[in-house]
């Protein structure tokens, strides 16, 4: 009777600690909504200049190092073979750092500077944000890394 | 001493044969006192160390539940570095894409693992 007690007694002990865990968990994954006087939206072109290569893959990392930046949507490049949007964490959306990564097995490849993507973002307060951006790899129609150039610029639409 | 030790005198065997046999009387009340305060301190004792084993069971229980909780798929990073070259990136999906036996679920695992902001889980 006492073991079936304390047997029972640790299991409830666990879902408990369980329980807590969890809760934790989504209450460090929950952002705080802040409220900020001004707030627009721009969109930022990704673009990679494969060098005269084929551009077959290409994996970059873009981030925000000022201002209260945080993604909002990630869009497909130009060229056919990068139509679709590129692959990315989908934790990645309201922060400000984001991995993006696409590949084409198409035979028609970009081989100059092209847009890759578009990102588009939420932009708060009267900070004037800074981005980086960094190229991971990029590689040709057989997945072998070449050298590329990765640039970005705001979009406008005019 | 043995009844057949013959090296023993018979006076020194009948003595210690006596004292060895005289009977020493415990009062019952006394016997009573004594089993009741063993049986009390361990009374007294008894809760603390079940509680410090129950307690001690039940944080490894909680401490394993976590460590399962937080431990990722195993997910097979060397079975995602698809072209060796000690990296998960892109190039391992288009590696694999090329392939003509490659499944789309697994060449999405691969360019997802790569995306990743905490890093290849």
């Amino acid at each position: 009777m006492k073991s079936r007690f304390l047997c029972l007694f640790s299991v409830f002990l666990c879902l408990c600690g369980q329980s807590v865990f969890v809760a934790s968990a989504k209450a460090q994954a929950t952002t705080q909504p802040v409220t900020q006087p001004v707030t627009r939206f721009v969109a930022i072109d990704i673009r990679i200049d494969p060098l005269g290569q084929p551009l077959g893959a290409y994996q970059i990392e873009f981030k925000a190092t000022q201002g209260d930046v945080r993604l909002v949507g990630v869009e497909g490049g130009e060229p056919e073979a990068y139509k679709k949007a590129p692959f990315y964490d989908p934790k990645a959306l309201q922060q400000s750092r984001v991995i993006i990564a696409a590949f084409s097995t198409e035979s028609s490849l970009p081989t100059s500077l092209t847009r890759i993507a578009r990102l588009h973002l939420q932009v708060r307060g009267d900070v004037v944000p800074k981005y980086e951006l960094k190229l991971i790899v990029a590689g040709d129609k057989d997945a072998k890394p070449i050298d590329a150039k990765a640039t970005w610029q705001t979009y406008t639409s005019d | 001493m043995r009844d057949d030790d013959e090296n023993i005198p018979d006076d020194l065997a009948r003595q210690l044969r006596a004292h060895i046999s005289r009977r020493i009387d415990v009062p019952e009340a006394l016997d009573d006192a004594i089993l009741r305060g063993a049986r009390s301190h361990l009374q007294r004792r008894r809760p603390w160390r079940r509680f410090a084993s129950f307690a001690a069971a039940a944080s490894l229980l909680i401490g394993a539940s976590l460590y399962l909780i937080r431990q990722p798929e195993p997910h097979h990073a060397l079975a995602m570095d698809i072209n060796h070259d000690q990296q998960i990136n892109i190039l391992d999906a288009l590696t694999l894409a090329r392939r003509a036996d490659a499944s789309t679920q697994e060449i999405d695992r691969i360019a997802m693992a790569s995306v990743q902001l905490g890093g290849v889980k």
